[in-house]
């Protein structure tokens, strides 16, 4: 994990996964719109790619620090895609790009942007379901607000589940006890409903253990396992001490 | 993340403390990563992927995940990092045992 790069690379990743689950990267339309977003995308695309090369190629940290700050900024990117959408927002073909700006710019005034343009007209699309599993993972105020009204509004009821099961997500830190009845309504009403590999029901219900037995406040649950040379280790072995855990890797 | 954890552990030296990793790589690359690094603290091998038993049960999904338990195995803070990491291992050490 690139330290300085951490949050964006996770979301990013994950974002990627769940765009490639619900099916969302085929083009919907054909008309000239259609064809300049995938423009700005390929451009979009082969920039990074061409950072990814020139990283991988660097030969030092120096080196590699230096050409993380040219990491290719998709804000200008977004600007593009919103202006095409601004020509025609009732365009079914328009979710598709405000997906995009989404995934890349939920942080600033472009994602912002695409989201009012979602609620004001397209809150009621079928396809929704990738923006929604994103929103969940952030959780700000204005995610919360536009994952409350798509779960009210919407019709279709997959979308509804992944909204429900996302503010389960976006309020598991600030409202616990908030979060824990979207995460049980998920899997009351929206269990079997299918997500990437599994179901909303078995999602929420990783998050419900989470929610209830991994607050501030709750104690540890018992890890038992084994160390890189296969001794065991117990985490109650070190009870009356201070304890970091870090969950990690060096990928 | 690797100077910040070795710089803890150092400062942590004689204290009764732990830093115990969980680890989502696969085994070779986490012996090459801890001699590469010096990483003298202990992880937990989680079966080589980011959906291992552990990391599935704690629901991890963003990487690094922290969590910091304080002498009675209670969490006490999460997903904290460098300064705010050490000020808050500090604040538990102190804590009168209970």
């Amino acid at each position: 994990m690139m330290r300085s790069k951490l949050l964006r690379t996770s979301l990013i990743l994950a974002a990627s996964f769940v765009f490639w689950a619900c099916g969302c990267g085929k083009p919907s339309g054909d008309g000239p719109q259609a064809r300049d977003f995938q423009g700005i995308k390929l451009e979009y695309d082969q920039a990074v790619q061409k950072y990814s090369k020139a990283y991988s190629a660097a030969k030092s940290d120096a080196e590699r620090s230096k050409l993380a700050k040219e990491f290719p900024n998709s804000g200008k990117y977004s600007q593009r895609i919103l202006e095409l959408v601004q020509k025609n927002p009732r365009e079914p073909g328009a979710v598709e790009m405000l997906t995009w700006v989404i995934n890349h710019d939920s942080f600033n005034s472009a994602g912002r942007e695409a989201m009012k343009l979602i609620e004001q007209y397209h809150v009621d699309s079928d396809k929704l379901g990738s923006i929604c599993a994103f929103l969940g993972m952030v959780g700000s105020e204005e995610d919360v607000k536009l994952l409350r009204s798509i779960l009210e509004k919407n019709p279709n009821r997959d979308v509804q589940g992944q909204a429900c099961l996302s503010l389960g997500r976006a309020l598991k830190n600030k409202s616990p006890a908030d979060a824990e009845r979207y995460l049980e309504r998920t899997v009351e009403k929206y269990g079997d409903v299918k997500s990437g590999q599994s179901n909303l029901g078995d999602n929420a219900k990783g998050e419900l253990f989470e929610v209830r037995n991994l607050g501030i406040g709750k104690p540890a649950p018992e890890i038992e396992g084994q160390d890189v040379d296969g001794k065991p280790l117990r985490l109650s072995e070190y009870r009356g001490k201070v304890v970091v855990l870090d969950f990690w890797g060096d990928w | 993340m690797y100077p910040s954890e070795r710089s803890l552990v150092q400062r942590m030296q004689g204290k009764p403390f732990a830093l115990l990793g969980i680890n989502s790589d696969p085994k070779d690359r986490l012996q090459k990563v801890i001699e590469k690094e010096g990483i003298t603290w202990r992880s937990w091998w989680d079966g080589g992927s980011t959906f291992g038993p552990v990391a599935s049960k704690w629901n991890v999904h963003g990487w690094p995940t922290i969590y910091v338990l304080d002498q009675n195995g209670v969490i006490r803070f999460k997903n904290i990092r460098e300064k705010a990491l050490d000020d808050a291992v500090d604040k538990l050490l102190a804590e009168k045992g209970k």
